[in-house]
Protein backbone atom coordinates (compact mmCIF):
# COMPACT_ATOMS: atom_id res chain seq x y z
CA UNK A 1 0.00 0.00 0.00
CA UNK A 2 2.93 2.26 0.65
CA UNK A 3 3.95 3.20 -2.87
CA UNK A 4 4.62 6.86 -2.48
CA UNK A 5 8.14 7.74 -3.61
CA UNK A 6 9.59 10.32 -1.32
CA UNK A 7 12.82 11.39 0.22
CA UNK A 8 13.26 10.09 3.74
CA UNK A 9 14.02 13.01 6.00
CA UNK A 10 15.39 11.03 8.87
CA UNK A 11 15.95 7.45 7.80
CA UNK A 12 17.33 6.31 11.13
CA UNK A 13 14.38 7.65 13.02
CA UNK A 14 11.91 6.24 10.53
CA UNK A 15 13.47 2.79 10.76
CA UNK A 16 13.29 3.03 14.54
CA UNK A 17 9.68 4.06 14.34
CA UNK A 18 8.78 1.16 12.11
CA UNK A 19 10.50 -1.22 14.47
CA UNK A 20 8.72 0.33 17.42
CA UNK A 21 5.32 -0.07 15.78
CA UNK A 22 6.12 -3.59 14.65
CA UNK A 23 7.05 -4.52 18.21
CA UNK A 24 4.09 -2.90 19.85
CA UNK A 25 1.67 -4.25 17.26
CA UNK A 26 2.05 -7.56 19.04
CA UNK A 27 0.10 -6.12 21.95
CA UNK A 28 -2.87 -8.47 22.35
CA UNK A 29 -6.36 -7.18 21.89
CA UNK A 30 -8.11 -7.33 25.27
CA UNK A 31 -10.17 -10.39 25.87
CA UNK A 32 -13.76 -9.33 25.77
CA UNK A 33 -13.41 -6.43 23.38
CA UNK A 34 -14.76 -8.44 20.48
CA UNK A 35 -17.74 -9.55 22.56
CA UNK A 36 -18.29 -6.02 23.74
CA UNK A 37 -18.31 -4.76 20.19
CA UNK A 38 -20.57 -7.53 18.94
CA UNK A 39 -22.88 -6.86 21.84
CA UNK A 40 -23.06 -3.26 20.70
CA UNK A 41 -24.02 -4.37 17.21
CA UNK A 42 -26.90 -6.37 18.59
CA UNK A 43 -28.30 -3.84 21.00
CA UNK A 44 -31.02 -1.43 20.05
CA UNK A 45 -29.72 1.94 18.91
CA UNK A 46 -28.79 4.37 21.63
CA UNK A 47 -30.93 7.34 22.15
CA UNK A 48 -28.82 10.14 20.92
CA UNK A 49 -26.26 10.29 23.70
CA UNK A 50 -23.01 8.40 23.95
CA UNK A 51 -22.09 6.57 27.11
CA UNK A 52 -19.53 9.19 27.86
CA UNK A 53 -22.05 11.93 27.28
CA UNK A 54 -24.51 10.21 29.55
CA UNK A 55 -21.93 9.76 32.26
CA UNK A 56 -20.76 13.33 31.90
CA UNK A 57 -24.32 14.61 31.92
CA UNK A 58 -25.06 12.62 35.04
CA UNK A 59 -22.02 14.01 36.78
CA UNK A 60 -23.01 17.53 35.78
CA UNK A 61 -26.54 16.98 37.02
CA UNK A 62 -25.26 15.71 40.34
CA UNK A 63 -22.91 18.61 40.74
CA UNK A 64 -25.46 21.16 39.65
CA UNK A 65 -28.00 19.72 42.01
CA UNK A 66 -25.52 20.00 44.79
CA UNK A 67 -23.76 23.24 44.07
CA UNK A 68 -26.40 25.42 42.46
CA UNK A 69 -28.97 24.60 45.03
CA UNK A 70 -31.52 22.51 43.25
CA UNK A 71 -34.37 21.08 45.26
CA UNK A 72 -33.36 18.70 47.96
CA UNK A 73 -29.76 19.53 48.34
CA UNK A 74 -28.21 18.41 51.51
CA UNK A 75 -30.66 17.72 54.20
CA UNK A 76 -30.06 16.24 57.55
CA UNK A 77 -32.25 13.29 58.20
CA UNK A 78 -33.90 14.90 61.16
CA UNK A 79 -34.74 18.09 59.28
CA UNK A 80 -37.48 16.67 57.13
CA UNK A 81 -41.07 17.58 57.84
CA UNK A 82 -42.61 14.87 59.93
CA UNK A 83 -44.80 12.54 57.93
CA UNK A 84 -44.06 14.35 54.70
CA UNK A 85 -41.68 13.58 51.91
CA UNK A 86 -38.13 13.00 53.00
CA UNK A 87 -36.96 15.90 50.91
CA UNK A 88 -39.50 18.29 49.59
CA UNK A 89 -39.86 18.16 45.81
CA UNK A 90 -40.34 21.89 45.85
CA UNK A 91 -37.03 22.50 47.46
CA UNK A 92 -37.77 22.98 51.10
CA UNK A 93 -34.44 21.53 52.11
CA UNK A 94 -31.80 24.09 52.93
CA UNK A 95 -29.25 25.01 50.34
CA UNK A 96 -25.72 24.06 51.15
CA UNK A 97 -22.48 24.06 49.31
CA UNK A 98 -20.92 20.72 48.66
CA UNK A 99 -17.90 19.52 46.77
CA UNK A 100 -17.27 15.93 45.81
CA UNK A 101 -14.33 13.63 45.37
CA UNK A 102 -13.97 11.01 42.66
CA UNK A 103 -16.06 8.48 44.54
CA UNK A 104 -18.95 10.87 44.83
CA UNK A 105 -18.19 11.44 48.51
CA UNK A 106 -18.39 15.10 49.48
CA UNK A 107 -15.06 16.55 50.52
CA UNK A 108 -16.68 19.46 52.29
CA UNK A 109 -20.19 20.40 53.35
CA UNK A 110 -20.68 24.06 54.07
CA UNK A 111 -16.95 24.36 54.34
CA UNK A 112 -16.72 21.65 56.98
CA UNK A 113 -14.29 18.98 55.85
CA UNK A 114 -15.49 15.43 55.39
CA UNK A 115 -12.70 13.12 56.48
CA UNK A 116 -12.15 9.94 54.52
CA UNK A 117 -9.76 7.01 54.55
CA UNK A 118 -6.64 7.37 56.62
CA UNK A 119 -7.61 10.91 57.59
CA UNK A 120 -10.32 9.39 59.76
CA UNK A 121 -7.76 7.37 61.67
CA UNK A 122 -5.45 10.35 62.03
CA UNK A 123 -8.23 12.51 63.40
CA UNK A 124 -9.37 9.81 65.81
CA UNK A 125 -5.84 9.48 67.14
CA UNK A 126 -5.31 13.22 67.44
CA UNK A 127 -8.71 14.14 68.93
CA UNK A 128 -8.71 15.06 72.57
CA UNK A 129 -12.42 15.62 73.16
CA UNK A 130 -15.82 14.63 71.82
CA UNK A 131 -16.22 17.47 69.32
CA UNK A 132 -18.28 16.04 66.44
CA UNK A 133 -16.77 15.80 62.96
CA UNK A 134 -17.84 14.51 59.58
CA UNK A 135 -16.57 11.35 58.02
CA UNK A 136 -17.38 9.89 54.63
CA UNK A 137 -16.82 6.61 52.93
CA UNK A 138 -18.36 3.33 52.11
CA UNK A 139 -20.27 1.78 54.93
CA UNK A 140 -20.41 -1.97 54.77
CA UNK A 141 -21.49 -4.83 56.87
CA UNK A 142 -18.95 -7.12 58.40
CA UNK A 143 -21.55 -9.05 60.34
CA UNK A 144 -20.93 -12.24 58.42
CA UNK A 145 -17.61 -12.64 60.16
CA UNK A 146 -18.96 -12.21 63.65
CA UNK A 147 -19.65 -15.89 64.11
CA UNK A 148 -15.92 -16.48 63.85
CA UNK A 149 -14.97 -13.89 66.45
CA UNK A 150 -14.91 -14.98 70.11
CA UNK A 151 -17.31 -13.04 72.26
CA UNK A 152 -15.75 -9.73 73.25
CA UNK A 153 -15.13 -9.71 76.97
CA UNK A 154 -17.06 -6.56 77.66
CA UNK A 155 -20.68 -5.58 77.65
CA UNK A 156 -19.83 -1.92 77.11
CA UNK A 157 -21.75 -0.58 74.12
CA UNK A 158 -18.69 1.27 72.91
CA UNK A 159 -17.02 -2.05 72.28
CA UNK A 160 -19.10 -3.78 69.70
CA UNK A 161 -16.87 -5.79 67.45
CA UNK A 162 -19.80 -7.43 65.79
CA UNK A 163 -22.22 -4.59 65.40
CA UNK A 164 -21.79 -5.30 61.72
CA UNK A 165 -20.82 -1.98 60.24
CA UNK A 166 -17.67 -0.16 59.39
CA UNK A 167 -16.75 2.74 57.19
CA UNK A 168 -13.71 2.35 55.00
CA UNK A 169 -12.44 -0.19 57.48
CA UNK A 170 -13.17 1.83 60.64
CA UNK A 171 -15.63 0.24 63.00
CA UNK A 172 -18.68 2.28 63.86
CA UNK A 173 -20.68 2.42 67.03
CA UNK A 174 -24.18 3.78 67.14
CA UNK A 175 -24.75 6.38 69.76
CA UNK A 176 -27.73 5.45 71.94
CA UNK A 177 -29.09 8.92 71.30
CA UNK A 178 -28.60 9.01 67.56
CA UNK A 179 -32.04 8.41 66.14
CA UNK A 180 -31.33 9.40 62.57
CA UNK A 181 -28.31 7.20 62.29
CA UNK A 182 -29.84 4.03 63.59
CA UNK A 183 -29.07 1.09 61.41
CA UNK A 184 -31.62 1.19 58.66
CA UNK A 185 -30.45 -0.52 55.54
CA UNK A 186 -27.04 1.03 55.92
CA UNK A 187 -24.59 0.27 53.21
CA UNK A 188 -22.83 2.15 50.49
CA UNK A 189 -21.26 5.59 50.44
CA UNK A 190 -22.48 7.95 53.09
CA UNK A 191 -21.61 10.82 55.33
CA UNK A 192 -21.82 10.52 59.09
CA UNK A 193 -21.41 13.00 61.89
CA UNK A 194 -19.46 11.23 64.58
CA UNK A 195 -17.47 11.80 67.71
CA UNK A 196 -14.82 10.00 69.70
CA UNK A 197 -14.02 10.23 73.40
CA UNK A 198 -17.62 9.45 74.18
CA UNK A 199 -18.47 10.14 77.84
CA UNK A 200 -19.47 6.49 78.14
CA UNK A 201 -15.80 5.56 77.85
CA UNK A 202 -15.42 6.49 81.50
CA UNK A 203 -17.26 3.34 82.46
CA UNK A 204 -15.04 1.05 80.41
CA UNK A 205 -12.62 -1.21 82.21
CA UNK A 206 -9.18 0.32 82.44
CA UNK A 207 -7.70 -2.30 80.15
CA UNK A 208 -10.16 -1.38 77.42
CA UNK A 209 -10.35 2.35 78.07
CA UNK A 210 -8.19 3.30 75.09
CA UNK A 211 -10.40 1.31 72.73
CA UNK A 212 -13.48 2.95 74.20
CA UNK A 213 -12.01 6.45 73.90
CA UNK A 214 -11.27 5.88 70.24
CA UNK A 215 -14.57 4.24 69.36
CA UNK A 216 -16.19 6.18 66.51
CA UNK A 217 -19.67 6.94 67.71
CA UNK A 218 -22.24 7.93 65.10
CA UNK A 219 -24.43 10.90 66.02
CA UNK A 220 -26.30 11.26 62.79
CA UNK A 221 -26.30 10.44 59.16
CA UNK A 222 -26.07 13.27 56.66
CA UNK A 223 -28.21 12.83 53.59
CA UNK A 224 -27.80 14.14 50.09
CA UNK A 225 -30.35 14.03 47.35
CA UNK A 226 -30.50 14.81 43.68
CA UNK A 227 -33.18 15.69 41.25
CA UNK A 228 -33.30 15.34 37.52
CA UNK A 229 -35.26 13.94 34.64
CA UNK A 230 -38.98 13.98 34.52
CA UNK A 231 -39.59 12.98 38.06
CA UNK A 232 -37.95 11.69 41.15
CA UNK A 233 -38.57 8.76 43.35
CA UNK A 234 -37.66 8.56 46.98
CA UNK A 235 -34.15 7.49 46.13
CA UNK A 236 -33.53 10.69 44.26
CA UNK A 237 -33.37 8.88 40.95
CA UNK A 238 -35.24 9.96 37.85
CA UNK A 239 -38.40 8.02 37.20
CA UNK A 240 -37.90 8.34 33.47
CA UNK A 241 -35.12 9.31 31.07
CA UNK A 242 -36.10 10.73 27.72
CA UNK A 243 -39.55 9.30 28.21
CA UNK A 244 -38.36 5.79 28.96
CA UNK A 245 -39.45 4.63 32.39
CA UNK A 246 -36.88 3.70 34.98
CA UNK A 247 -37.99 0.46 36.55
CA UNK A 248 -37.40 -0.10 40.24
CA UNK A 249 -38.06 -2.83 42.75
CA UNK A 250 -40.68 -5.35 41.80
CA UNK A 251 -41.24 -3.72 38.43
CA UNK A 252 -37.83 -5.00 37.40
CA UNK A 253 -38.76 -8.55 38.28
CA UNK A 254 -42.07 -8.16 36.49
CA UNK A 255 -40.31 -6.91 33.38
CA UNK A 256 -37.89 -9.80 33.44
CA UNK A 257 -40.69 -12.27 34.02
CA UNK A 258 -42.95 -11.04 31.28
CA UNK A 259 -40.60 -10.07 28.48
CA UNK A 260 -38.29 -12.89 27.59
CA UNK A 261 -36.23 -11.26 24.88
CA UNK A 262 -32.86 -9.65 25.39
CA UNK A 263 -33.99 -6.10 24.77
CA UNK A 264 -32.60 -3.50 27.09
CA UNK A 265 -34.44 -1.42 29.66
CA UNK A 266 -33.65 1.05 32.41
CA UNK A 267 -33.46 0.05 36.04
CA UNK A 268 -32.86 2.23 39.04
CA UNK A 269 -31.64 1.58 42.53
CA UNK A 270 -28.66 1.38 44.76
CA UNK A 271 -25.72 -0.39 43.16
CA UNK A 272 -23.46 -2.10 45.62
CA UNK A 273 -20.17 -3.89 45.21
CA UNK A 274 -19.25 -6.25 47.96
CA UNK A 275 -15.92 -5.37 49.48
CA UNK A 276 -15.79 -8.49 51.57
CA UNK A 277 -14.84 -12.02 50.76
CA UNK A 278 -17.72 -13.88 49.24
CA UNK A 279 -19.32 -16.09 51.88
CA UNK A 280 -18.71 -19.69 50.98
CA UNK A 281 -22.38 -20.47 51.32
CA UNK A 282 -23.29 -18.32 48.34
CA UNK A 283 -20.42 -19.18 46.03
CA UNK A 284 -21.76 -20.51 42.78
CA UNK A 285 -20.42 -23.75 41.45
CA UNK A 286 -18.78 -23.16 38.08
CA UNK A 287 -21.70 -24.66 36.20
CA UNK A 288 -21.74 -21.94 33.61
CA UNK A 289 -19.39 -19.07 32.90
CA UNK A 290 -22.34 -16.76 32.60
CA UNK A 291 -23.08 -17.01 36.28
CA UNK A 292 -20.82 -14.89 38.45
CA UNK A 293 -18.91 -16.91 40.96
CA UNK A 294 -20.26 -14.71 43.70
CA UNK A 295 -23.70 -13.23 43.05
CA UNK A 296 -23.09 -10.83 45.93
CA UNK A 297 -20.13 -9.17 44.24
CA UNK A 298 -22.21 -6.67 42.33
CA UNK A 299 -25.83 -6.16 43.09
CA UNK A 300 -28.65 -3.83 42.40
CA UNK A 301 -30.81 -2.98 45.36
CA UNK A 302 -33.04 -5.86 46.33
CA UNK A 303 -30.41 -8.53 45.85
CA UNK A 304 -30.54 -8.51 42.06
CA UNK A 305 -27.26 -9.75 40.68
CA UNK A 306 -25.62 -7.54 38.09
CA UNK A 307 -23.12 -8.70 35.51
CA UNK A 308 -20.83 -5.96 34.28
CA UNK A 309 -18.95 -7.66 31.48
CA UNK A 310 -17.99 -4.44 29.77
CA UNK A 311 -16.81 -2.66 32.92
CA UNK A 312 -19.48 -0.03 32.44
CA UNK A 313 -19.42 0.55 36.18
CA UNK A 314 -15.67 0.96 36.37
CA UNK A 315 -14.98 4.33 37.87
CA UNK A 316 -18.34 4.58 39.54
CA UNK A 317 -18.56 4.06 43.24
CA UNK A 318 -21.44 2.45 45.03
CA UNK A 319 -24.57 4.51 44.99
CA UNK A 320 -27.93 5.09 43.41
CA UNK A 321 -27.83 4.74 39.67
CA UNK A 322 -29.95 4.21 36.65
CA UNK A 323 -28.54 1.47 34.47
CA UNK A 324 -29.41 0.28 31.03
CA UNK A 325 -29.51 -3.48 31.33
CA UNK A 326 -30.78 -6.53 29.57
CA UNK A 327 -31.86 -9.86 30.91
CA UNK A 328 -32.42 -13.09 28.99
CA UNK A 329 -29.00 -12.86 27.47
CA UNK A 330 -28.84 -15.12 24.45
CA UNK A 331 -26.11 -17.17 26.14
CA UNK A 332 -28.52 -18.08 28.92
CA UNK A 333 -29.98 -20.79 26.72
CA UNK A 334 -26.71 -22.64 27.09
CA UNK A 335 -27.03 -22.77 30.87
CA UNK A 336 -27.86 -26.16 32.32
CA UNK A 337 -31.52 -26.62 33.12
CA UNK A 338 -30.86 -26.49 36.84
CA UNK A 339 -29.55 -22.94 36.69
CA UNK A 340 -31.25 -21.71 33.52
CA UNK A 341 -33.67 -19.56 35.42
CA UNK A 342 -30.86 -17.82 37.28
CA UNK A 343 -29.04 -17.21 34.01
CA UNK A 344 -32.14 -15.78 32.40
CA UNK A 345 -32.73 -13.38 35.27
CA UNK A 346 -29.21 -12.00 35.44
CA UNK A 347 -29.14 -8.31 34.69
CA UNK A 348 -26.34 -7.49 32.26
CA UNK A 349 -25.18 -3.92 32.50
CA UNK A 350 -25.06 -2.24 29.10
CA UNK A 351 -24.45 1.31 30.28
CA UNK A 352 -24.74 3.71 33.17
CA UNK A 353 -27.54 6.13 32.33
CA UNK A 354 -27.49 8.23 35.48
CA UNK A 355 -25.46 8.43 38.62
CA UNK A 356 -27.27 9.67 41.65
CA UNK A 357 -25.74 11.14 44.73
CA UNK A 358 -25.68 9.70 48.17
CA UNK A 359 -28.75 7.91 49.15
CA UNK A 360 -31.78 9.57 50.60
CA UNK A 361 -33.03 8.29 53.89
CA UNK A 362 -35.23 5.27 53.79
CA UNK A 363 -38.66 5.98 55.12
CA UNK A 364 -39.04 4.74 58.63
CA UNK A 365 -42.22 3.15 59.79
CA UNK B 1 -11.19 -14.34 -2.22
CA UNK B 2 -10.99 -10.61 -2.75
CA UNK B 3 -12.40 -8.95 0.34
CA UNK B 4 -13.27 -5.80 -1.52
CA UNK B 5 -15.16 -7.82 -4.13
CA UNK B 6 -17.13 -9.59 -1.43
CA UNK B 7 -17.95 -6.26 0.15
CA UNK B 8 -18.96 -4.77 -3.16
CA UNK B 9 -21.21 -7.74 -3.84
CA UNK B 10 -22.69 -7.61 -0.38
CA UNK B 11 -23.35 -3.96 -0.87
CA UNK B 12 -24.96 -4.59 -4.22
CA UNK B 13 -27.20 -7.32 -2.86
CA UNK B 14 -28.54 -4.96 -0.23
CA UNK B 15 -27.10 -7.06 2.59
CA UNK B 16 -25.38 -3.94 3.76
CA UNK B 17 -25.65 -4.43 7.48
CA UNK B 18 -23.84 -7.75 7.27
CA UNK B 19 -21.23 -6.24 4.98
CA UNK B 20 -20.56 -3.36 7.34
CA UNK B 21 -20.57 -5.58 10.38
CA UNK B 22 -18.08 -8.03 8.94
CA UNK B 23 -15.88 -5.19 7.75
CA UNK B 24 -15.94 -3.56 11.16
CA UNK B 25 -15.19 -6.81 12.95
CA UNK B 26 -12.24 -7.31 10.61
CA UNK B 27 -10.96 -3.90 11.70
CA UNK B 28 -10.99 -4.71 15.38
CA UNK B 29 -7.37 -5.70 15.91
CA UNK B 30 -5.96 -2.92 13.77
CA UNK B 31 -8.29 -0.43 15.39
CA UNK B 32 -7.18 -1.40 18.87
CA UNK B 33 -3.53 -1.05 17.92
CA UNK B 34 -4.10 2.32 16.34
CA UNK B 35 -6.07 3.53 19.35
CA UNK B 36 -3.36 2.31 21.69
CA UNK B 37 -0.66 4.02 19.66
CA UNK B 38 -2.59 7.25 19.81
CA UNK B 39 -3.85 7.12 23.39
CA UNK B 40 -1.05 5.09 24.95
CA UNK B 41 -3.45 3.60 27.46
CA UNK B 42 -4.87 0.10 27.12
CA UNK B 43 -8.17 0.77 28.87
CA UNK B 44 -8.73 4.02 27.04
CA UNK B 45 -7.90 2.35 23.75
CA UNK B 46 -10.35 -0.43 24.43
CA UNK B 47 -13.09 2.03 25.29
CA UNK B 48 -12.31 4.12 22.25
CA UNK B 49 -12.54 1.16 19.92
CA UNK B 50 -15.81 0.00 21.45
CA UNK B 51 -17.24 3.49 21.22
CA UNK B 52 -16.02 3.97 17.66
CA UNK B 53 -17.48 0.63 16.60
CA UNK B 54 -20.80 1.57 18.12
CA UNK B 55 -20.75 5.01 16.51
CA UNK B 56 -19.90 3.46 13.17
CA UNK B 57 -22.66 0.91 13.53
CA UNK B 58 -25.19 3.55 14.38
CA UNK B 59 -24.11 5.64 11.40
CA UNK B 60 -23.82 2.76 8.95
CA UNK B 61 -26.70 4.11 6.86
CA UNK B 62 -24.57 7.12 6.00
CA UNK B 63 -21.95 4.93 4.37
CA UNK B 64 -22.26 5.10 0.60
CA UNK B 65 -19.61 2.67 -0.48
CA UNK B 66 -19.16 -0.79 0.98
CA UNK B 67 -15.51 -0.87 0.00
CA UNK B 68 -14.71 2.30 1.90
CA UNK B 69 -15.42 0.98 5.38
CA UNK B 70 -11.82 1.12 6.60
CA UNK B 71 -11.26 4.73 5.68
CA UNK B 72 -14.66 5.71 7.04
CA UNK B 73 -14.12 3.81 10.27
CA UNK B 74 -10.62 5.21 10.74
CA UNK B 75 -12.05 8.72 10.63
CA UNK B 76 -14.58 7.77 13.29
CA UNK B 77 -11.96 6.09 15.46
CA UNK B 78 -9.59 9.02 15.19
CA UNK B 79 -12.37 11.37 16.23
CA UNK B 80 -13.27 9.19 19.18
CA UNK B 81 -9.63 9.12 20.24
CA UNK B 82 -9.59 12.90 19.99
CA UNK B 83 -12.69 13.10 22.16
CA UNK B 84 -11.14 10.70 24.63
CA UNK B 85 -8.03 12.80 24.81
CA UNK B 86 -10.02 15.95 25.40
CA UNK B 87 -12.05 14.30 28.12
CA UNK B 88 -8.96 13.14 29.88
CA UNK B 89 -8.04 16.81 30.06
CA UNK B 90 -4.46 15.94 30.33
CA UNK B 91 -2.31 18.90 29.73
CA UNK B 92 -0.55 18.52 26.45
CA UNK B 93 3.14 17.92 26.72
CA UNK B 94 5.36 20.90 26.40
CA UNK B 95 5.11 21.85 22.78
CA UNK B 96 8.34 21.41 21.00
CA UNK B 97 7.49 23.21 17.83
CA UNK B 98 8.59 26.55 19.16
CA UNK B 99 11.78 25.25 20.58
CA UNK B 100 15.02 25.54 18.77
CA UNK B 101 15.21 22.20 17.09
CA UNK B 102 18.66 21.08 16.43
CA UNK B 103 17.98 17.99 14.43
CA UNK B 104 20.79 15.73 13.64
CA UNK B 105 19.39 13.84 10.67
CA UNK B 106 21.85 11.14 11.25
CA UNK B 107 21.13 7.52 10.70
CA UNK B 108 21.54 6.49 14.30
CA UNK B 109 18.84 4.14 15.42
CA UNK B 110 16.79 5.11 18.40
CA UNK B 111 15.89 2.41 20.84
CA UNK B 112 12.35 1.46 21.62
CA UNK B 113 12.21 3.07 25.03
CA UNK B 114 13.48 6.34 23.64
CA UNK B 115 10.85 6.26 20.92
CA UNK B 116 8.23 5.45 23.48
CA UNK B 117 9.19 8.35 25.71
CA UNK B 118 9.48 10.69 22.75
CA UNK B 119 6.04 9.72 21.44
CA UNK B 120 4.60 10.50 24.83
CA UNK B 121 5.80 14.08 24.38
CA UNK B 122 4.01 14.55 21.09
CA UNK B 123 0.47 15.73 20.62
CA UNK B 124 -2.36 13.34 19.98
CA UNK B 125 -2.59 14.37 16.33
CA UNK B 126 1.12 13.89 15.79
CA UNK B 127 0.98 10.40 17.28
CA UNK B 128 -2.00 9.63 15.09
CA UNK B 129 -0.16 10.66 11.92
CA UNK B 130 2.95 8.70 12.79
CA UNK B 131 0.90 5.64 13.71
CA UNK B 132 -0.96 5.73 10.42
CA UNK B 133 2.22 6.26 8.43
CA UNK B 134 4.65 3.95 10.16
CA UNK B 135 2.37 1.68 12.17
CA UNK B 136 -0.30 1.09 9.58
CA UNK B 137 2.16 1.67 6.74
CA UNK B 138 -0.24 3.90 4.86
CA UNK B 139 0.95 6.19 2.12
CA UNK B 140 0.37 9.90 2.49
CA UNK B 141 -2.55 10.04 0.00
CA UNK B 142 -4.31 7.28 1.92
CA UNK B 143 -3.68 9.03 5.23
CA UNK B 144 -5.11 12.20 3.73
CA UNK B 145 -8.18 10.29 2.57
CA UNK B 146 -8.74 8.71 5.97
CA UNK B 147 -8.35 11.97 7.80
CA UNK B 148 -10.32 13.87 5.22
CA UNK B 149 -7.63 16.50 4.73
CA UNK B 150 -5.77 17.62 1.59
CA UNK B 151 -2.76 15.53 0.70
CA UNK B 152 -0.41 18.48 1.07
CA UNK B 153 -1.70 19.09 4.56
CA UNK B 154 -1.17 15.48 5.55
CA UNK B 155 2.34 15.55 4.15
CA UNK B 156 3.39 18.75 5.90
CA UNK B 157 1.90 17.63 9.20
CA UNK B 158 3.68 14.34 8.90
CA UNK B 159 6.95 16.10 8.29
CA UNK B 160 6.35 18.31 11.28
CA UNK B 161 5.45 15.32 13.44
CA UNK B 162 8.69 13.60 12.50
CA UNK B 163 10.67 16.71 13.26
CA UNK B 164 8.99 17.03 16.62
CA UNK B 165 9.67 13.39 17.34
CA UNK B 166 13.32 13.86 16.57
CA UNK B 167 13.39 16.90 18.81
CA UNK B 168 11.67 14.93 21.55
CA UNK B 169 14.25 12.18 21.22
CA UNK B 170 17.04 14.71 21.49
CA UNK B 171 15.35 16.36 24.46
CA UNK B 172 14.99 12.98 26.12
CA UNK B 173 18.68 12.31 25.60
CA UNK B 174 19.58 15.63 27.11
CA UNK B 175 17.35 14.85 30.10
CA UNK B 176 18.89 11.47 30.72
CA UNK B 177 22.45 12.37 29.84
CA UNK B 178 24.62 10.99 27.09
CA UNK B 179 23.98 7.44 26.03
Amino acid sequence: MNQEPREPVDPGLERSLRRYYADTALRPVPVGLAGRVRGGFERPARRGMSLATLAAAAAVVVLLAAVVGSPGLVGRGDERPSGGPLVSPTGAAPTRSVSFDARGIPTTIDGEPVLTGADIGRHVTAATDDTPFLIGGTVESVAIFCAMIPAYPSPNPLLQPCNGLQIDGYRLVWSPSSSSARGIDLSGPMILRVHVHDPGAASCPTTQRADCEQAIVVDERIFLSTTTGTGRDVEGLPTAIEGEPVLVGGDIDARVATIADGSSFLVGGFVHRSATVCPRAVLQPPVNPLLPECPMDLQLEGGRTLVDEHSSLAGFGDGPMVLRVHAHDRRATACPAGVRDRCERLLFVDAVAYQGSLRLPVAQP
Amino acid sequence: MDVELVRAEGWATEDRDTTVRLALEAELTGAYRLAWWILRDAAAAEDAVAEAMLRAWERRRSLRDGTAVEAWFTRILVNVCRDTQRRKMRSEPALLRDAVIAIDPGVDLVDRDEIDRALARLTHDERMLLALRFGRDLAVPEIARRLDVPEGTAKSRLHAALAHLRAAVEAGRRDTGPR
